[in-house]
């Protein structure tokens, strides 16, 4: 920063000369005026931190010099100097906007005392703060805000810190409630074994009072402040420093702390403005954690809310999922029989009426055409549809058999979870692949699981096993897939027809009898074959063989053996 | 007129019954009689002894598989050859395989024109042994 600019207004010559001679010799820049209207000319050309002006001046007064000055930069401090002490012109210069008064004739050390504390004051007023300044402090709300985690939090912290008074070295301590200690958290500058073995206990140092009174500590000269022991002195390796408490409010953690900053890179010491820019940014830091910690909380929160609403309306997607897929059929099912059965009937009529034509006419055989036509045409909408329902064309691709059985239990988990059934996988390896079409085979372990879950209405246990068939030579090896469950079971006398259409133990509207038929048709398409085991009150077993794709039979040595893992 | 080949046709839609079977009788190929339910149809194949059946799949009370299992069960008409009808599936999704499993011969998807179950029915009972599909 440039020299502080003051300007001394006066008209007895002798206090300009001693003001701009003492200023001066302080590193002040001094600028004079005899009366108001020139300082008020000046004022209007140049930029001033501070006025120091005689309250009682011939023509305008100090008051006015003060009101003109705060129009044209209301950031200049000001002091008035008067010669008549009476609280009425201390409460007129303060009115006008004076920072403070001093009587005359003034003691030079007060004054001094004064010039600086209103400096000070000037450059802590956050408009006056430097751009650079203004940006660090910014910058440092910004990063703490999207910071991942606590300890860059305080990295952050830290380095704005130091960026802030350009310094070089500096910690953050925080307090350990159970030992009463302070420790390093983040440092800059230190090496790691004082990081690691600085333990400071809160009754016997500096940091702990500036920790207990919550008031920043600044030592301008380490040699001279009889704050610090002089035993001490030396183990600060430095000769100014402030030491500021952090307040850090983080997620469920409270953090209570120390801010040391040290070694000024121009080498010199800190002054009370960078004290106050410290503060500053501490308190800063303290308000973002704590606005980020109600933000994350927040963000939590809603977080669970979303993934309560996506779990709600997956369960629901995979319930509607199944309802669809059962009610799709049995709709099919039923517009099928429903609509079918009248086009057959229309059908069958208008051959009739052609066959019993007493005469022929060919407008009223046109038109029976033309009916035959329409009821072909709606029949053959009836075809698209169930064609596009079940079986359509065979569509094969190289599938893991694994994944396309665990998108299924994901489909049927909350089912089964209402009905109490555990869903044991038993993968030989989490990859086997099969060529197949995904969308049949899907529809084959969906209506297997189907039937199991329908035969375990009193809960139960679904197992299903993935493995590599045994038997047969390389070229013609099989994957078998088990769906095991612990349910009704099969009646033996009725265990061979369970594949046959139509078959149904269910009651009407809730089985269509063609869930089977369809699995077999399916793994007939795929070169596969199934076969059931079952045991009336004990369960039933569905084992299937699909003929494995070449890539199984060579990462065969790859898979690893994985027994009983549960499904959830 | 004792060469036309006597059918029996069991379905619950009775409207399909009356006009198929006086279509598939004014062919002059056949002789047909009818029946609306499964018990019915039942009776008539014992004591008529025809020469195929036409069995609808899809009906109350007994369904078609079962009337079908029934008649191979029974002496007297478990030699009849049976086709079965349906109005709810389309033939590639069940199959012949799966038809022959449940007794039947052939099987006819409903809305059906007469020329074309005319066809399968003396497809059938030409072909004796082998299954037929249309
Ligand atoms: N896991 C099982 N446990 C006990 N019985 C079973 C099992 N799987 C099938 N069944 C029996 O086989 C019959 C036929 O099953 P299929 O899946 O073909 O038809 P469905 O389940 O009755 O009806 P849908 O067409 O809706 O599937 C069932 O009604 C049931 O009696
Ligand atoms: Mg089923």
């Amino acid at each position: 920063m440039d020299k502080p600019k003051i300007l001394v207004i006066d008209d007895e010559q002798t206090v300009r000369q001693l003001l701009k001679q003492t200023l001066e010799a302080k590193k002040y820049d001094v600028e004079t005026a005899e009366d108001g209207k020139i300082a008020i000319e000046k004022i209007k050309s140049n930029f001033f931190n501070l006025l120091i002006t005689d309250l009682r001046m011939p023509k305008v007064g100090g008051v006015d010099v003060v009101k003109e000055v705060k129009k044209v930069n209301p950031y200049t401090e000001a002091i008035v100097l008067t010669g008549y002490p009476s609280i009425s012109t201390a409460v007129e210069a303060i009115k006008t906007g004076a920072s403070d008064y001093l009587c005359k004739p003034f003691d030079m050390s007060e004054m001094l005392a004064t010039v600086d504390r209103c400096l000070d004051n000037q450059k802590v007023n956050v408009n006056y703060v430097e751009l650079s300044e203004l940006m660090t402090l910014l910058e440092v709300s910004k990063a703490i805000a999207t910071a991942p985690d606590f300890d860059s939090i305080l990295e952050q912290i830290l380095d704005s810190a130091l960026k802030l008074v350009k310094a070089r070295r500096g910690s953050i301590m925080l307090l350990d409630e159970k030992t009463e200690e302070l420790t390093i958290k983040v440092a800059r500058g230190l090496s790691d074994e004082v990081v690691k073995n600085t333990r400071i206990k809160l009754d016997q140092s500096i940091c702990g009072k500036v920790l207990k009174n919550g008031k920043p500590l600044m030592v301008v000269d380490i040699e001279q402040d009889r704050r610090v022991r002089r035993k001490s002195r030396s183990e600060y390796k430095t000769k100014s420093f402030i030491s500021l408490r952090l307040m850090i409010k983080h997620l469920e953690k409270n953090a209570l702390g120390v801010i040391n900053i040290t070694d000024k890179v121009s080498g010199e010491s800190f002054n009370k403005r960078e004290q106050i820019l410290l503060s500053l940014l501490a308190g800063q830091a303290g308000a973002v954690v704590e606005n980020y910690r109600l933000y994350s909380q927040l963000q939590n929160k809603i977080t669970d809310l979303k993934n309560t609403i996506r779990e709600l309306n997956e369960t629901q997607n995979q319930l509607i999922q199944i309802e669809k897929m059962a009610a799709v059929g049995r709709l099919l099912f039923d517009i099928a029989h429903e609509i079918r059965n009248p086009l057959a009937i229309i059908l069958g009529g208008v051959e009739f009426l052609r066959n019993n034509m007493t005469y022929k006419d060919d407008l009223i055989s046109g038109s029976m055409d033309r009916i035959i036509n329409s009821v072909n045409r709606a029949n053959n909408i009836i075809i698209d549809f169930l064609k596009f329902s079940r079986v359509s064309k065979l569509d094969l691709d190289m599938i893991n058999i694994c994944e396309l059985m665990d998108e299924v239990l994901s489909m049927i988990k909350d089912q089964a979870k209402l009905k109490n059934v555990t869903i044991t996988r038993e993968y030989f390896s989490e990859l086997i692949g099969v060529m197949a079409d995904p969308a049949m085979l899907r529809q084959v372990f969906f209506n297997l699981c189907s039937n199991a879950m329908d035969a375990m209405s009193a809960g139960g246990r679904l197992t299903l096993r993935i493995y590599p068939d045994q038997a047969g030579k390389d070229q013609d090896k099989r994957v078998a897939i088990e769906i095991e469950d612990t349910g009704s079971g099969i009646p033996r006398d009725i265990l061979s027809k369970v594949f046959d259409p139509f078959f149904t133990t269910k009651e009407p509207g809730k089985g269509t009898g063609l869930g089977l038929s369809i699995v077999r048709t399916i793994l007939d398409r795929h070169k596969g074959i199934i076969d059931v085991k079952s045991e009336a009150g004990k369960g039933t077993t569905f084992i299937m063989k699909l003929p494995a794709a070449k890539a199984t039979a060579q990462s065969k040595e790859k898979m690893t053996c994985q027994t009983g893992k549960e499904y959830s | 007129m004792s060469d036309r080949k006597r059918i029996l046709l069991i379905d619950d839609e009775k409207d399909f019954c009356f006009f198929m079977g006086r279509n598939l009788e004014q062919t002059g190929e056949f002789e047909v009689m009818t029946a609306s339910q499964g018990r019915e149809g039942i009776n008539l194949a014992r004591e008529k002894n025809p020469d195929l059946i036409l069995l609808d799949i899809n009906m109350p009370q007994m369904s078609g598989p079962e009337i079908a299992e029934i008649l191979f069960h029974d002496q007297r008409t478990k030699h009849i050859p049976v086709i079965f009808l349906t109005a709810v599936v389309t033939r590639e999704e069940v199959g012949i395989e799966a038809i022959k499993k449940i007794g039947g011969r052939s099987f006819i998807a409903k809305p059906v024109d007469t020329g074309k179950l005319a066809g399968c029915i003396k497809s059938v009972l030409n072909e004796k042994k082998e299954s037929v599909e249309i």
